[in-house]
């Protein structure tokens, strides 16, 4: 039976990858039944875990257990179905409150996470020392190179410091020479998320054809 | 600045009305969207509801009909109607100020007098039309019907026809032209600039002709009846008063004419001396100038307008006249124009009165000089109906726009005076009709011929450059698959330090260690993940280590379940919440997980873990940098464990700064990265044939993009160097 199960998904597996190429024909009634096959899976997946792995032994369960003990998961069950609301353009009020809530706890979490997750130690590590002595000419070049990138970077964003005075012009003249570095970096920085991007691309198209080629013969024999 | 509804002008803030063309301003006005139909105040200049540009395109909203008929520059000049039939019948009649066709507006005061008398469906003390007025008086003895007569002359108690004789008023209007002309005196017609004429200030002899206003206040004092009174103040104020009779006292004039049932000897006057002709009875040979040519047509179109009375005047006749009748805020320049004062000399006056007299240069007066602030507010010339534009207008060859001609006025349709104001009021009156047009052709159009993107003609010989381009790529990625070993060099894997970092973090794990591996990515990008992240399990379970299973996307379970991990290990299933949900795991892994993948209770007891701080090494699989950052900030800046990452190639630029700061102890990407961490965990272990075939495929393909992209842009260099646009 399994291998039965095995062999009909290798198939569907295939037929569907296909369909999906089939896209370099242009847009197609294959490669749509595909896509909308591949979205409404997902999300009928996604629900069955959400209330298999949440809202049934979170929620539903301790409520009808023990209510009494319980009976705080009344509020959150509330504010879920204020969500609901939103579905309703008449009652589209109602549900602000608990996105609300969400996107205040959330932008909460996310700001002290920033700033002591990644903004705190990302400003230490670019305190590197470019000392040869330290780890060699070549890792004091490639600091010297990060340091650099990394304030002419943020200077590219500055956006201020134009001035009449002598000072002032002087600032400003140092600032668009910083924000022209910057802009190169910038740059160099996208051509490499461009690069990395088509990789994995190409790795997911390697793998779809190495699965056609390796696993439909084996179905075969 | 409070804009005119009717023509656009710019007025002071509180201004009443509009000191161009007398248009009430302000107040609870509301001005109608024409596009929208929605209101908005009078002030907007674009549309509160829609944005359509309101001040030139303004139509007259409710309020704004209630305005006085009475509107127009202050100059002492006759209305904007028939030449002809102002001279035949106006002497006597107070002249309708030149209003919009149709226009039954009454003043407030005169709707209150209305009222008063009783009946609030007429108009009261609303003179009729100059001709109108004459065709209703058809001679002496006639007997008008009742039902003829206008409501607010029966009211006012005026007359039937012959009671009230035309040449009643004659001996008035020669009165007040000898008056005019002895105050009133104007240079010779000659002497003055065209446009200074077109001004109308009315030459000498024709004050008495022309000028409705003395006939207005002749008018007032004879015409109301028994038992009606007619303010004369408002008659006044509405007639366009000319400074010398603005002078003049108007109650011994008002107290000769008696009202027509009581004065029998008016209606005795001979029939010749009509109104008509009173003024011409001045006698045609008396007349001292020539006839003024007709009104400037910018000046027809302003139309007469009412004076503004003194306080003293206004005090002086009481307080029976209604702030209504004040007229519209004339500029101090015209007040002194429509006088005569700032033209004429004083001693003009006498001179030009008398028929025969001597003109002012036989005189020894010096011609007059136009002031230069008065030179500067000259108008510009309107274009004639037909003359061409001095430059074509352009014709919008693309967008919405496209095949409109003159959206973008070059040159506006009156050539603008020396002054920069006359010349910006010109602009703004020319570029209204210039944007009404382009609007209704925009508007006219099917809204999918405008919206629809052009399509760029691809020449034959560059259709088949894109299938090219697939069937290269194509070719570069089988040919290493159906036949490995082609390429030299091409297995060649790229060291990684940070594939190497994280092999380092699997191997020092000691035996039985605890690890936690959360399967951050979904299906779409597991045949990139998969492989490595198989790769790291293998290892961890050769090393006896205790692996902890979750994922924070609903469908990383399933992943994790297909590699077998749902009976290898312990599988504890989604994490809801994300960012939160991680914050939640590092604060307390108790009751972080009520139950596994396979809805069995999780004994947190028997897993030995009550914190992360309890596990050896979290692994995060993850095809976003998002899940990375969340690990890394909500559980690394946390909890002491070392955090590993596999992760898509397509967000390894992302997630490298967070290895490059040691907040990640080891990073592998993608299937080249796996394929590192395979070698740094076996060096002298041979690359299976499939990932052998694999690395060719992915260094073929790259070669291939690479030469794809050179090639593309030696073909643009080389067409725009040489190939020009063809």
């Amino acid at each position: 039976m399994s291998d039965v199960s095995n062999l009909i998904g290798i198939w569907v597996s295939a037929l569907l990858t296909v369909m999906v190429l089939s896209y370099l024909l242009g847009d197609n009634p294959l490669y749509r039944l595909a896509e909308h096959l591949f979205v409404g899976t997902a999300v009928g997946y996604a629900v069955l875990v959400a209330y298999y792995s949440l809202l049934r032994p979170r929620l539903i369960l301790p409520l009808l257990q023990a209510p009494l003990e319980n009976w705080t998961l009344v509020v959150p069950l509330l504010l879920a179905l204020l969500l609901l609301a939103r579905l309703n353009h008449s009652w589209r009020g109602a549900g602000m409150a608990p996105l609300a809530f969400l996107l205040g706890v959330g932008v909460a979490l996310a700001l002290g996470g920033a700033l002591f997750g990644s903004l705190l130690p990302q400003v230490e590590g670019t305190m590197l020392s470019v000392n040869p002595a330290d780890g060699g000419w070549g890792v004091a070049v490639g600091n010297l190179v990060l340091v650099i990138g990394t304030v002419s970077a943020l200077a590219y964003f500055y956006f201020t410091g134009q001035g009449d005075t002598g000072w002032g012009r002087l600032r400003a003249g140092f600032l668009k020479a910083w924000r022209g570095l910057g802009k190169w970096f910038i740059m160099v920085t996208f051509g490499a998320i461009f690069a990395s991007t088509v990789m994995a691309r190409l790795s997911l198209l390697i793998g779809r054809l190495q699965f056609l080629i390796t696993e439909i013969p084996k179905t075969l024999r | 600045m409070i804009y005119c509804p009717n023509c656009g002008t710019a007025n002071r803030d509180g201004s009443s009305f509009c000191n161009q063309c007398g248009q009430r301003l302000g107040g609870g006005s509301k001005a109608t969207c024409p596009f929208c139909g929605a209101e908005n105040p009078i002030e907007n200049i674009f549309c509160d509801a829609c944005g359509a540009k309101l001040a030139p395109l303004v139509t007259p909203g409710v309020e704004e009909k209630e305005k006085p008929s009475l509107k127009g520059l202050s100059l002492p000049t006759k209305p904007a109607g028939d030449e002809e039939e102002v001279r035949d019948s106006e002497a006597a009649v107070p002249q309708e100020p030149s209003a919009p066709e149709g226009e039954e507006e009454i003043p407030d005061w005169l709707a209150r007098l209305r009222a008063s008398l009783g009946d609030s469906s007429e108009p009261v003390g609303e003179p009729p039309e100059t001709e109108e007025f004459a065709a209703e008086v058809p001679g002496e003895g006639a007997e008008l019907p009742e039902e003829e007569l206008p409501d607010w002359l029966q009211e006012l108690g005026v007359p039937p026809v012959g009671e009230v004789g035309e040449e009643q008023l004659a001996p008035a209007a020669e009165e007040f032209a000898a008056e005019s002309l002895d105050e009133g005196a104007e240079l010779p017609e000659e002497e003055l600039p065209d446009w200074l004429q077109e001004l109308g200030v009315p030459p000498v002899g024709e004050a008495g002709e022309e000028q409705p206003a003395p006939a207005a206040e002749e008018f007032a004092a004879e015409v109301p009846g028994e038992g009606a009174e007619l303010p004369q103040e408002e008659f006044l104020a509405e007639a366009p008063l000319g400074e010398p009779l603005a002078e003049a006292p108007a109650e011994p004039e008002a107290e000769e004419v008696a009202p027509p049932a009581a004065t029998p000897a008016l209606a005795e006057q001979p029939e010749a001396e009509t109104p008509a002709e009173g003024i011409p009875a001045l006698s045609e040979g008396e007349r001292p100038a020539p006839e003024a040519e007709p009104l400037a047509a910018w000046l027809q179109e302003e139309g007469p307008v009412i004076l503004e009375l003194s306080e003293e005047e206004m005090a002086e006749e009481g307080e029976g006249a209604p702030p209504a009748v004040m007229g519209p805020e004339v500029p101090a320049w015209l007040e002194t124009l429509a006088s005569g004062a700032a033209v004429l000399p004083e001693e003009l006056g006498p001179v030009l009165a008398t028929p025969g007299k001597p003109t002012p240069e036989e005189v020894g007066l010096e011609r007059a000089a136009i002031p230069s602030w008065l030179e500067v507010l000259r108008p510009g010339r309107k274009r004639e109906e037909g003359e061409e534009a001095p430059a074509e207008e352009p014709v919008e060859t693309e967008g919405v726009l496209e095949g409109v001609r003159g959206a973008l006025r070059l040159v506006p349709d009156i050539d603008p005076g020396p002054d920069q104001f006359v010349r910006a009021v010109s602009a703004a009156a020319t570029v209204t009709p210039a944007h009404a047009e382009t609007l209704t052709q925009v508007l006219a159009r099917s809204t999918a011929s405008s919206v629809r993107p052009r399509t760029v003609p691809v020449p034959r010989r560059e259709r088949g450059l894109p299938w090219l381009a697939f069937l290269l790529l194509l070719a570069a990625v089988l040919i290493p698959l159906l036949a490995p070993g082609l390429v030299p060099g091409g297995a060649t894997v790229p060291s990684a330090l940070s594939a190497k970092a994280f092999a380092t973090q699997v191997q020092n794990l000691p035996p039985g260690a605890k690890v936690l591996i959360s399967f951050d990515y979904d299906p779409s990008v597991s045949t990139e993940l998969d492989w490595p992240v198989r790769e790291v399990v293998k290892d961890l379970q050769a090393k006896g280590a205790t692996l902890l299973v979750m994922s924070t996307t609903p469908t990383g379970p399933g992943l994790a379940a297909r590699m077998g991990l749902a009976d290898t290990a312990t599988l504890l299933g989604y994490l809801p919440g994300q960012e939160m949900g991680l914050q939640r795991l590092a604060t307390s892994f108790s009751g972080a997980f009520l139950a596994d993948y396979k809805g069995a209770r999780v004994d947190e007891a028997a897993l030995g873990v009550q914190s992360l701080e309890d596990v050896a090494l979290i692994i995060t699989a993850a095809s976003s940098q998002d899940a990375v950052r969340w690990w890394v900030e909500q559980v690394g800046s946390r909890v002491n464990t070392p955090i590993c990452a596999i992760v898509s190639g397509a967000i390894e630029p992302s997630v490298r700064p967070y290895y490059s700061s040691r907040q990640l102890a080891g990073l592998v990407s993608g299937w080249v990265g796996g394929l590192a961490y395979r070698q740094a965990v076996s060096p002298d272990a041979p690359l299976e044939a499939q990932s052998k075939a694999a690395i060719e495929a992915q260094s073929l393909g790259h070669l291939a993009i690479v030469v794809l992209i050179v090639l593309g842009n030696l073909a643009y260099w080389g067409k725009r160097l040489f190939g020009g646009r063809s």
